[in-house]
């Protein structure tokens, strides 16, 4: 058996939408549609023209109980191509795949295994030298360590765990399956291509290799950065290389600029455009998602805040005219503002210590009126209030009134001290 | 801090100007300028000098690098003085003569903090913010907090704030609102979502579709079935009809063949074939033969009919070399005419040159080579020489003008005056320079420094103390100070513990005594014996009664006893009931009595303890007032009052102060006094050396006489410098004169000597003696041309001979060729050759076609011959088939041939017919085929029957499957129906972008709606804090710019808000609306003022305030009032007041103090000298002026490569757009500016 590949993903949460992207004019709208779905058109044309053996995909293939036959119908198209171009697949079942109706009704085609969820399995591909073992989730929590009971090795082949899990651990992830690095590495296997966890991550202990490939498309701004699969070669001894590959539609990018006193909003707006135009040649994608942070000086700061809708506006149109592949996520405006106390100001000294007295809870009714406007202010939510603080609006939430007051301490400096 | 002095350097059109703003010290500085006299500028300098300069700034044009530069003197009691100027952000501090940058902090500091914002807003009122602050005073409604808040704020309208923040508010949302942007995104979401809800395919309703669609696939291979099996047996019965009608064909063709072999021998049908094949070729070959012999006999005709020019013929190759010639002779004879032309032209040209030598034709003189070049290279040599001879004269004589000109100018360099002393004195004096210059600030150091020891001793109480009895005085020891502190504070906490104490007493007291007033307001304690008597009464009323009813006695007195009984029982009850509840009370007041009598000694104790704290207390404040009477005599012996120690010791911490300064003072006064000694002994030193080198001293200090020193040391060595230089360059010139005339004698040796070779050449020439270079050169070419042109001559002659006898050869030729065939053969020769060629043309072509005749009868006796082998051929192949078929050569042979031919015939169609019932067979064998139709024993009228009643079978089936398959279609549309509707996904997509929008949105209220909520807040609670003294303030200051008319202000409560109104003189309450423009006008300027007060009594360091043209809607006696106004504010602070209004200053210098004003005037501009640098028109010391404005654009255009518009001048030139429309206007009516278009579309550029 001469060297052979093949592509191990997960977390594909096909269908999920892209979230925290607000409407303007001038959105590249097209390109948002579908992003779950192109990269994972990608990561099947990649399997194809590396002409890999087999593809493993570490759980969460759906989003939850968003059981839209759709979906599934889109997967079936993806399934088959690999089919006919002779490429095995494996699936375990995540968390977001138990709780979904597809699961359980879609007909795979013949060349998609699909690891049981009863029992731990093991899936023998003969003809390319590969034992693969695997357990689905038979429920959306799952407490107990799968890994533990998984088969032995089989001998002279390549031995493949599958395994949907958060090891021991991973903020923002629910601590399914646990599991810990060391224990896996000595199941005996050689490889161990892990979902659950977003984030890319790489482990080598006593020769085995122990993989979170990342999710395949990043959904939101705390997912930045470059998404994809990993593509490994192998052999008769065993791994040779895990290679990332980038599969994602929409790229999620956090852009920071710094702008030191003097500058003008015409100053940010031409460092921001540029810094755009610098992650578009650095990165390709369909579509850049990009939350702008703006540090600036008092002045700006001042200048910025008093025509804030004017320059975010002119700033999304301008990103727009540049490139048609560009959505601005949000622009966060962070002053680097004079605190109360340094300026010889009664007037602004007086207002800093009203919004010090509600900060500190002084002020106790002011604060409890701010805290009601707040808490009616999500309630108009509905069943939505609790995304509230992920989709951008942090300062909502009442644990963070002192993000709030902060805002509202540069706004009303900015309308306050413009000077004559 | 003050602002002493503002230094435009270079700022707008002033150039090295200076403001003095040093006057009043306390007061109001008037900064007066007509218009265009460049006030405007002046302030924005004021303000760049503060707070820096932006790069942008247009004011910098007059400057080479384009960025103003200007400077200040600055004066702080805490910092002392700072002179710096500066260019953009920079400052470069003058005042220590080293120009080292400033810290920012420094500057920072004299500015107590203050930031150029926080400097406009606050300390900076022009014109335009009264009109606003006044409007303000309208849209606020006269709301009190807003303008306390404003006032203190400074600059800005908090209503429009406020309006601002609410409508943003209200657009993005509202509780009950539908329209906001929140509600509207947040529905958007939800809908999107449900019609993404909608759209998911539920996976039971995509597989009762696809189950659909399966069983119709099912119902059409089922159709499609039944169709095919009738279409087979359609087939078969097909196949059958044709094959009937081929098997009864077939038993015909048998009989037919059977019929034929009886008749007679048949042969094979290979035979009979090649026999009639061999019998028709014998035939063809008899027929050939006779073709070609007729065509022989035609060809002989034709052969003996041609005839040939033989003759003609033998000469062909002469009269072709003849044609071929033709062109050559015809060229030949055009070549002898030009030869001829050229002979006689080349014979002409040799004559002229032979005649030009005056030689005969054949005179042939010797003159070689080196004769000739010698005369070439004497006449080039003489050109040389006549050159060289003019430079050397030409040199010489500059040389000798050279010499005459140094003399002349050594006469006139004046022998310079002796510096040495001068030098002497002028190095021991220049560090005294600095000395000199450091007196101003000494002497202004010393007196701050008197007006602080004179200030801290006035607060100290030693107002009229000298600084000698000051420093005198027998101050208590610090320790003592605090050890008096520390002791009164241990009798104040004594003290404080003394009066806890007796206040507990006190409380303790009233406590107790209001315990036992309780208990003795309480009802009194009942009779113990009643009680005793009332129960037993009672007792025995029962007894009697159980008595009387034991021993059935009861009889009729016993039942009155009874009844009296129970009525005597039931007062009896009432009683005991009545004298229980009295018992229960009563314990309760035994325990109250018992708890009185305890109060009641625990007072006795209270009291007791009291008057031991009495006691204590008198004693401590014995001891008090002995320590005092100590104290005062502590202090009585400094011959100051005594306070109490705290104040005391900061006293005395600020005597220590006092004293420091009074030595620091004693010690600059010491070095400025040994300064200025030393200064004036140096002064007259340098003056007394410059008297000894002839020149009188300019008057001024030691930094001027020096300056003088120095040019008159500089001027002096330079004049030295100059004699030396000219001296040398004489002495160099007059040593190059002897080799100059040396030179131009040897040019005229060297012509003279050429003058004796030059007639030698001539003479081997054989020319004239006097002959001069140029006829010479001619003579020498003439010689060397003219072999050649003999040679020339010859040559064309030889040419010509040569041409002549070609002709006659060729006309010989041609006669010899015509001889005999031609009839003139002497004919001219290109004639007769044309003949020639004619009759050469016609006998060739005879000939070609007798040949071609010839060839074709050789072919024809060929053919002939082949044609009797042909037929022998034949014969001999008819004789072999009938000896090879064995006939006997008296049959037939036609008949038997017919025969087999015919059976063959029928084999072949029997053989077809089979082939084809096989064919309908589709795989059977013939036999099978044959069976079949036999067994299926049906007439062909019976087959058609049964295939008709088969196609409606057919028919009927494909209908079925058509319906089928239109069925099958539906379903499966129905099934990519499903699939093909827009994705869930995507309005799911469209879904979370409303809802990110709402949460935007959202967010964007909260803090909107918050800070309009804190500012409310901020403006509700500083009102309430600092309405008493800022109204009363701003009242006063309102009561004296209105000069009485308004007495006060007040604040009143309409509905929820509390107002502003001002009471006139007359006891009427105005509010804002109801007061003039011009009142309301001075009411803001009122608040403002006071605001201002209350801010700078909050700063670290004052800082200059600054009034631009507010007092122009004032009447006069309000301008008098509100420049008092001013003036007092001076107090506190510098105050500037710029102004254009002349009137002003008359008003100010009628009504204030002189001591209290300082006028700054600014000249009008002098249009006609603005060049830059130019010094103009500022009465005090310096400036010009210039609309900056106009200025501004005209530089901007004048960069300009096309038209631009007002925006891109605007940025371009940082221009203000206030003063656009004028500027503009100007230039355009001038002429200096052209416009294109009209209002948006209008485009600028310069004027021819």
């Amino acid at each position: 058996m001469g060297t052979l590949k093949f592509v191990h993903c997960a977390d594909i949460h096909l269908d999920s939408p892209m979230r925290g992207l607000a409407r303007y004019d001038g959105a590249p709208v097209e390109q948002l549609r579908g992003a779950t779905r192109r990269a994972f058109e990608r990561l099947v044309g990649l399997a194809i023209d590396e002409g890999v053996a087999f593809v493993v995909i570490a759980g969460d293939l759906y989003d939850g109980d968003r059981d839209d036959y759709h979906t599934a119908m889109f997967l079936q198209r993806q399934l088959r191509a690999l089919q006919e171009a002779g490429i095995a697949v494996a699936v375990v079942y995540g968390n977001h795949d138990a709780a979904n109706e597809i699961t359980k009704r879609l007909a795979l085609p013949a060349n998609t295994y699909a690891f049981p969820s009863d029992l731990p399995a093991t899936h023998t591909l003969q003809d390319v030298g590969v034992a693969l073992h695997g357990r689905s989730y038979p429920t959306r929590a799952v407490s107990e360590d799968l890994s533990a009971r998984y088969p032995q090795p089989v001998p002279g082949l390549l031995n493949v765990g599958v395994l949907h899990t958060s090891v021991d651990g991973r903020p923002g992830h629910d601590p399914y399956a646990p599991c810990t690095i060391d224990g896996l590495a000595n199941r005996g296997y050689q490889y161990w291509a892990l979902g659950h966890v977003h984030k890319r991550e790489s482990y080598q202990r006593h020769g085995v290799r122990i993989v979170f490939p990342g999710n395949l498309q990043g959904r939101d701004v705390g997912e930045s950065g470059s998404k994809g699969a990993s593509l490994v070669e192998y052999d008769d001894s065993g791994i040779h290389s895990v290679e990332h590959r980038d599969l994602h539609a929409v790229r999620w990018d956090r852009v920071e600029v710094h702008l030191e006193e003097p500058a003008t909003p015409d100053d940010a707006l031409e460092a921001v455009l540029s810094r755009l135009q610098a992650l578009q040649a650095d990165h390709e994608a369909e579509l850049h998602a990009v939350r702008v942070v703006l540090a600036a000086g008092p002045a700006l700061s001042r200048n910025w805040l008093r025509d804030a809708d004017r320059f975010e506006a002119q700033l999304r149109a301008d990103a727009a005219a540049g490139s048609d592949r560009v959505w601005l996520e949000r622009i966060e405006l962070r002053p680097t503002a004079v605190r109360s106390g340094e300026v010889p100001d009664e007037a602004l000294s007086a207002l800093r210590e009203a919004l010090d007295a509600v900060r500190s809870g002084t002020s106790q009714q002011l604060r409890a009126e701010i805290t009601g406007l707040l808490g009616r202010l999500r309630s108009r939510f509905g069943p939505d209030a609790g995304q509230v603080a992920q989709l951008g609006g942090e300062i909502l939430v009442e644990d963070n009134l002192s993000a709030l007051l902060d805002e509202v301490e540069s706004l009303l400096v900015a309308e306050l001290d413009g000077g004559a | 801090m003050r602002v002493e002095r503002l230094d435009l350097v270079a700022y707008g059109h002033y150039r090295g100007a200076s403001l003095d703003l040093s006057r009043p010290q306390r007061g109001l500085t008037v900064v007066y300028g007509p218009n265009e006299a460049g006030k405007s500028t002046a302030r924005r300098a004021f303000l760049a000098a503060l707070f820096g300069v932006s790069a942008k700034s247009s004011d910098g044009y007059a400057y080479p690098s384009g960025v103003p530069k200007v400077g200040a003197s600055l004066v702080s009691s805490r910092r002392g003085r700072l002179d710096f100027v500066r260019q953009g952000a920079a400052a470069v501090a003058t005042s220590d003569g080293k120009g080292a940058t400033l810290p920012a902090q420094v500057l920072e500091g004299f500015l107590g903090g203050v930031s150029r914002e926080l400097y406009l807003r606050l300390f900076s009122v022009g014109h335009d913010d009264l009109r606003s602050g006044s409007e303000e005073l309208l849209d606020a409604d006269g709301e009190i907090g807003r303008l306390v808040f404003g006032a203190s704020l400074g600059a800005g309208s908090l209503t429009g704030v406020l309006r601002r923040l609410d409508e943003r508010a209200d657009r993005l949302y509202k509780d009950r609102g539908h329209t906001q942007r929140v509600t509207v995104a947040i529905k958007a979401h939800r809908d999107k979502m449900d019609q993404a809800r909608k759209q998911r395919v539920k996976a039971r309703d995509w597989e009762a579709k696809r189950k659909a669609v399966l069983e119709a696939e099912e119902s059409v291979k089922g159709l499609q079935g039944l169709l095919r099996d009738a279409r087979v047996e359609l087939s078969r019965m097909r196949r059958m009809s044709e094959a009937v009608p081929l098997a009864a064909r077939r038993v015909e063709l048998l009989a037919r063949a059977a019929v034929i072999e009886a008749q007679g021998p048949v042969v094979s049908r290979e035979w009979a074939g090649r026999a009639r094949e061999a019998q028709e070729r014998h035939d063809r070959a008899g027929r050939e033969r006779d073709s070609v012999l007729r065509r022989k006999v035609a060809l002989d005709g034709q052969i003996s009919a041609v005839s040939v020019a033989d003759e003609v013929m033998a000469r062909a190759a002469l009269i072709d070399g003849l044609v071929k010639g033709v062109d050559r002779y015809d060229k030949d004879r055009s070549d002898l005419a030009d030869r001829r032309v050229q002979l006689d032209r080349a014979a002409s040209q040799l004559s002229q040159l032979l005649e030009q030598l005056g030689l005969l034709s054949d005179d042939n003189r010797l003159v070689d080579e080196v004769q000739l070049a010698n005369v070439e290279e004497l006449a080039q040599r003489h050109a040389a020489l006549n050159a060289g001879m003019a430079a050397a004269e030409e040199e010489l004589g500059r040389l000798e003008e050279q010499i005459e000109a140094l003399g002349l100018r050594l006469g006139e360099v004046d022998a310079p005056p002796d510096v040495t002393s001068l030098s002497r004195v002028e190095a021991l004096a220049a560090p005294e320079m600095s000395r000199e210059a450091s007196l101003v600030a000494t002497r202004e150091a010393i007196r701050v420094l008197e007006s602080d020891v004179h200030s801290r001793a006035g607060r100290l109480g030693l107002a009229g103390r000298s600084t000698a009895e000051i420093e005198a005085m027998v101050i208590p020891a610090a320790g003592d100070l605090s050890d008096e502190q520390g002791r009164r504070q241990e009798l104040a906490a004594r003290r404080a513990q003394l009066d806890q104490e007796q206040e507990r007493l006190k409380v303790e007291m009233a406590r107790v005594e209001r315990l036992a007033s309780d208990i003795l307001a309480k009802r009194g304690v009942p009779d113990a014996d009643l009680l005793r008597s009332a129960r037993d009464r009672r007792d025995a009323g029962w007894r009697i009664a159980r008595q009387a009813i034991e021993t059935g006695r009861l009889d009729v007195d016993g039942a009155a006893l009874w009844a009296q009984g129970v009525e005597f029982l039931a007062g009896y009850e009432e009683a005991v009931a009545e004298a229980d509840a009295a018992a229960d009370e009563r314990f309760v007041h035994a325990a109250d009595i018992t708890s009185l009598e305890s109060h009641r000694a625990r007072l006795q104790e209270l009291s007791e303890d009291m008057s031991v704290l009495s006691g204590r207390r008198d004693s401590l404040e014995a001891e008090a007032a002995a320590g005092d009477e100590l104290w005062r005599g502590l202090w009585e012996r400094a011959g100051v009052e005594a306070h109490e120690p705290a104040r005391m010791i900061a006293w005395r911490e600020e005597h220590q102060e006092l004293l420091g300064l009074i030595r620091e003072l004693a010690a600059k006064t010491a070095a400025y006094r040994s300064d200025t000694e030393s200064v004036a002994a140096h002064l007259a030193a340098v003056r007394a050396a410059i008297v000894g080198t002839g020149n009188a001293p300019d008057p001024g200090g030691l930094q001027h006489l020096v300056a003088q020193a120095r040019a008159i040391i500089a001027d002096a060595s330079a004049k030295t410098q100059t004699r030396r230089d000219v001296e040398a360059e004489l002495g160099k010139a007059r040593l190059t004169l002897p080799s100059r005339r040396n030179a131009v004698e040897a040019q005229r040796k060297a012509l003279s000597g050429w003058e004796t070779l030059w007639a030698e050449a001539l003479a081997a020439l054989g020319l004239p003696a006097m002959t001069q270079p140029p006829a010479a050169l001619t003579a020498v070419h003439a010689y060397r041309a003219l072999p050649g042109a003999r040679r020339e001559v010859r040559g064309f002659e030889a040419r010509i001979a040569g041409l002549e006898r070609d002709l006659a050869n060729f006309a010989q030729r041609v006669k010899d060729a015509a001889a005999g065939i031609v009839d003139r053969p002497d004919a001219e020769p290109l004639e007769v050759v044309e003949g020639l060629r004619a009759m050469l043309a016609v006998a060739r072509e005879a000939t070609t076609r007798r040949e071609t005749l010839v060839c074709s009868l050789v072919e024809v006796d060929e053919q002939l011959r082949q044609c009797d082998e042909e037929l022998d051929e034949a014969h001999r192949n008819v004789s072999s088939l009938r000896s090879e078929a064995g006939l006997a050569a008296d049959v037939e042979l036609n008949g038997v041939v017919g025969r087999s031919l015919d059976l063959a015939d029928v084999r072949g169609r029997l053989e077809a017919l089979e082939g084809d019932l096989v064919a309908i067979g589709s795989g059977q064998a013939l036999g099978e085929v044959l069976r079949e139709v036999d067994a299926l024993g049906m007439t062909a009228d019976e087959l058609a029957a049964a295939s008709a009643a088969l196609v409606d079978e057919v028919e009927r089936h494909e209908v079925d499957l058509a319906h089928a398959n239109v069925t099958l279609g539906q379903r499966r549309g129905e099934l990519e129906a499903v699939t093909d509707e827009r994705s869930a996904a995507d309005l799911e997509q469209e879904a979370h972008q409303e809802l990110a929008s709402a949460v935007a949105h959202a967010s964007d209220y909260a803090r909107t709606a918050v800070a309009a909520r804190m500012l409310r807040k901020v403006i509700a609670d500083y009102a309430d804090s600092h309405r008493g003294p800022m109204l009363a303030r701003a009242g006063d200051v309102f009561c004296r710019l209105t000069e009485g008319a308004f007495s006060e202000l007040v604040a009143d409560v309409f509905g929820e808000k509390q107002k502003l109104l001002a009471k006139r003189r007359n006891g009427d309450l105005l509010t804002a609306g109801q007061l003039s423009d011009g009142a309301r006008d001075q009411l803001y300027l009122a608040l403002r003022i006071a605001g201002i007060e209350y801010q700078l009594g909050h700063l670290e360091e004052t800082v200059p305030i600054v009034f631009d043209d507010v007092l122009v809607n004032f009447d006069d006696d309000r301008s008098a009032a509100a420049l008092g106004v001013l003036a007092e504010l001076g107090r506190q602070s510098q105050v500037v007041l710029f102004t254009h209004h002349e009137t002003l200053v008359d008003t100010a210098a009628a009504t204030l103090p002189e001591d209290h004003l300082g006028v700054v005037r600014l000249a009008a501009r002098d249009h006609d000298s603005e060049e830059l640098g130019n010094s103009g028109g500022y009465d005090q010391r310096a400036g010009s002026e210039t609309d900056d404005a106009s200025q501004a654009v005209l530089r901007v255009l004048r960069e300009a490569s096309h038209p631009l518009s007002k925006a891109e001048i605007l940025s371009s030139g940082d221009i203000d757009e206030s003063s656009w429309a004028r500027a503009i206007r100007s230039l355009v009516e001038s002429g200096e500016v052209r416009q294109d278009g009209q209002k948006r579309g209008a485009r600028y550029h310069l004027g021819s």
